[in-house]
């Protein structure tokens, strides 16, 4: 269900002011952005850096739900708190892979969803 | 018999006499008998060698007699002395030995007794002993078969002694292994010696909890004291209460999540109620109704805002439980409060036909400081049980205010003339789902007067009640709020702002910042504390949307250099995507509001609007 994956509300909200072009931008700026917060998250996890590791997921979470990508959002706060409750014996390399692929499926239903829309 | 032990005594004295003097004499006749011997053989042998008996031959051997004598007495006494003295001294040592023996004889008497006593004695040791035995088998088998935990430590700490299941926890076998992991288990140690010191000080009980490989405890120590009021030692028991966390930890979780569902159905329910509260008022404020029509629309209204008193009980009642609850004071206009208040009540006294009257005695500043949901809630559920329990007759609801400096003394007394309450009731009715028993019109939650009180207490007030049964009541609320001014500077109304939006995610800054063009504002962008603080100097800004997670500062931080370094006064506005817990900690950094990430178009507007004003 797209309900589950975008926040439609904001997102109609959002096209309704800005137009589809700033949220397409938006997302391909969270795509490439992305690549880099889950890189610096897992080098921070493997020099113990976990606070630091938290803070790349954070800026995940706020950017995902900036565009409207409520389950990429909480999925990444998911593993935020995972992550600082059990620290180094926590799994994280797993997730970061599950979280990844939520990003691109939920990107390109936002992307979809986002078309279907009127406005410029 | 005394006559004779005398008369024998007497006889044996001249006896002894007797002796003393026989030996002197027959010493005596011996050397007269031994002269007179010599004398005879000295004249027979003269005779028989010369034939003639001479005078020589009898005055020589007499002289020789005369000469011997005395020194042949001299030694048959001394003799006889030395036999007498030893008779004396035999007889004395035989009465000795007698003695002697006759107190050996006593003494073995007593020793048979002491042996005896100690025969005795020790029957009763051994069986004192098989006793002691036999209680400390029976002692050991209870603190081995009890499945919690039991150790006993000497005055300096050292153990002494352990149960079965203590070692059986640790996976130990005797009470030495246990000595040795505690000296290598450091933090095993620290458990069972906590609060040593303070127990040693106070020499009393101590209990805390503790988890012992994944077991929860409730350690009990109790100082070990002699007769003499000296610490010997320490006991340690501790009682498993795992389970027992277990289902406490669930209870609280189950309550919780009843509280939490109710809770959460009342703010639910309250938001379309609200609705119903608002839209009947404006049909009310319209002029298109009138009679019965306008009658239906008053008693929609008022069912309504019962309705929402009912809910906000609800919801206070559970942050009460939670010990979440927290009076939030704004600035009020005190007249169009009471206005308010007396609208509603003049509303609900309406739908039972019943008088009214709302009396104001003194003034009191234009604003005050309060929580106005909480003391119109207070003043709802009075008035509401008021004009429930009054069939007849009216409510007079009187306000009595005065300034004492900075602070407003207000009192409420709402009066009913309703049935009354009876004076043992009177404290009752406070708690929590109390209702009067008897009464047709207690049909309430029995939370409203609960909550009521909790509420004054909250506000720091009070409540007290005064009644008579079947003449009615008058519940009295008294508060003291702090007068405040009202800001009347006025702001130029600006139709486009200049926005300083402080955030470091580029995502969220396309959103903001496309979010507040289109809105007409002009953005300066800084991505971290340093070039807000940069920017804020270089710009003109009439309002800043501050990230509160930022590479380099955190927002609170940004506010204070704004704040106390930049003399600024432009509304500062925080920026999260974690929940708002406290708007106190944004206060004390002089934030102006709180925005939840991500943001809300109708949010944002709300707030810009505020500000542009």
């Amino acid at each position: 269900m797209i309900t589950d994956i975008v926040n439609i509300k904001y997102v109609n909200e959002f096209v309704s002011i800005a137009g589809k072009g700033p949220i397409c931008e938006g997302i391909d700026m969270f795509l490439n952005s992305v690549e880099d917060y889950l890189g610096n998250c897992l080098s921070y996890f493997n020099k113990k850096g976990f606070e630091e590791a938290g803070k790349e997921l954070h800026k995940i979470k706020g950017a995902a739900s900036s565009i409207g990508l409520t389950r990429v959002s909480a999925k990444a706060k998911e593993i935020e708190l995972e992550l600082l409750k059990d620290r180094d014996t926590y799994g994280l390399n797993s997730r970061v892979m599950e979280l990844r692929e939520i990003i691109l499926a939920d990107t390109k239903e936002l992307r979809n969803f986002v078309m279907t829309l009127s406005g410029m | 018999m005394n006559i004779y032990n005398t008369c024998e005594q007497k006889l044996k004295q001249w006896i002894s006499r007797l002796y003393q003097k026989s030996v002197v004499y027959l010493s005596a006749v011996l050397g007269f008998f031994l002269t007179l011997f010599i004398t005879v053989v000295h004249c027979v042998l003269g005779y028989f060698f010369n034939g003639i008996i001479t005078v020589f031959d009898v005055i020589q051997p007499l002289c020789y007699g005369a000469l011997l004598t005395p020194f042949i007495v001299f030694v048959f006494n001394q003799v006889f002395s030395d036999v007498e003295n030893a008779r004396t001294q035999v007889r004395d040592m035989k009465k000795s030995l007698a003695k002697t023996y006759v107190a050996m004889i006593n003494q073995r008497d007593r020793n048979l007794t002491l042996t005896k006593d100690h025969e005795v004695l020790r029957g009763q040791k051994i069986k004192v002993e098989k006793q002691l035995e036999e209680q400390a088998t029976f002692f050991s088998a209870i603190v081995d078969l009890t499945p919690d935990i039991i150790m006993y430590r000497d005055e300096s700490g050292n153990i002494k002694g352990c149960n079965d299941n203590m070692l059986k926890l640790l996976g130990l076998t005797n009470a030495a292994q246990l000595v040795d992991l505690l000296k290598e288990d450091h933090e095993l140690d620290d458990i069972f010696a906590k609060f040593d010191d303070i127990l040693k000080l106070n020499k009393s009980d101590v209990t805390y909890e503790s988890t012992i490989n994944e077991v929860v405890y409730q350690m009990r120590k109790r100082p070990a004291v002699n007769a003499e009021g000296n610490l010997i030692g320490i006991m340690l028991y501790g009682h498993d209460i795992t389970k027992l966390k277990y289902e406490q930890d669930l209870l609280e979780k189950t309550s919780r999540d009843k509280s939490n569902f109710i809770s959460t159905l009342s703010h639910e329910l309250r938001t379309p109620l609200n609705g119903i509260v608002g839209l009947s008022d404006i049909l009310m404020q319209t002029g298109h109704f009138d009679g019965d029509d306008m009658r239906n629309l008053k008693a929609i209204n008022v069912s309504a805002v019962t309705l929402g008193n009912i809910f906000n009980d609800v919801i206070d009642l559970n942050k009460f439980e939670r010990q979440t609850f927290n009076v939030i004071y704004e600035k009020v206009k005190w007249r169009d409060f009471l206005d308010d208040f007396e609208t509603l009540a003049h509303l609900m006294t309406e739908q039972k036909n019943l008088d009214f009257n709302f009396n104001v005695e003194g003034e009191v500043s234009e604003y005050l400081l309060l929580d106005p949901t909480r003391l119109r809630q207070i003043l709802w559920n009075l008035t509401g049980n008021a004009i429930k329990f009054t069939k007849k007759g009216g409510i007079t609801i009187s306000v009595r205010q005065h300034m004492d400096g900075d602070s407003a003394e207000l009192t409420f007394s709402i009066t009913d003339t309703g049935i009354g309450i009876a004076k043992e009731e009177q404290e009752k009715i406070f708690g929590l789902y109390y209702q009067v028993e008897g009464t047709k019109q207690s049909t309430g939650t029995g939370i409203g007067l609960h909550v009521t009180r909790n509420l004054c207490q909250a506000l720091n007030g009070s409540v007290r009640v005064e009644s008579e049964l079947g003449k009615g009541s008058t519940f009295t609320v008294s508060f003291t709020f702090k007068k405040t001014e009202h800001e009347i500077e006025k702001k130029e109304i600006k139709s486009s702002l200049r926005v300083l939006l402080v955030e470091d995610v580029d995502l969220n800054i396309l959103v903001a910042r496309t979010m507040l063009e289109k809105l007409g504002h002009k953005v300066f962008v800084a991505k971290t504390g340093q070039e807000a603080i940069s920017l804020f100097k270089s710009e003109k800004i009439d309002l800043a949307l501050l990230d509160m997670q930022l590479p380099d500062m955190t927002g609170f931080d940004v506010a204070d250099v704004f704040v106390n370094e930049l003399n600024c006064s432009v509304p500062l506005i925080a920026l999260t995507a974690n929940v708002i817990n406290d708007r106190k900690e944004y206060e004390k950094h002089h934030i102006d509001g709180v925005m939840n990430k991500p943001l809300s178009l109708t949010k944002l507007v709300e707030n810009l609007q505020k500000y542009q004003e």
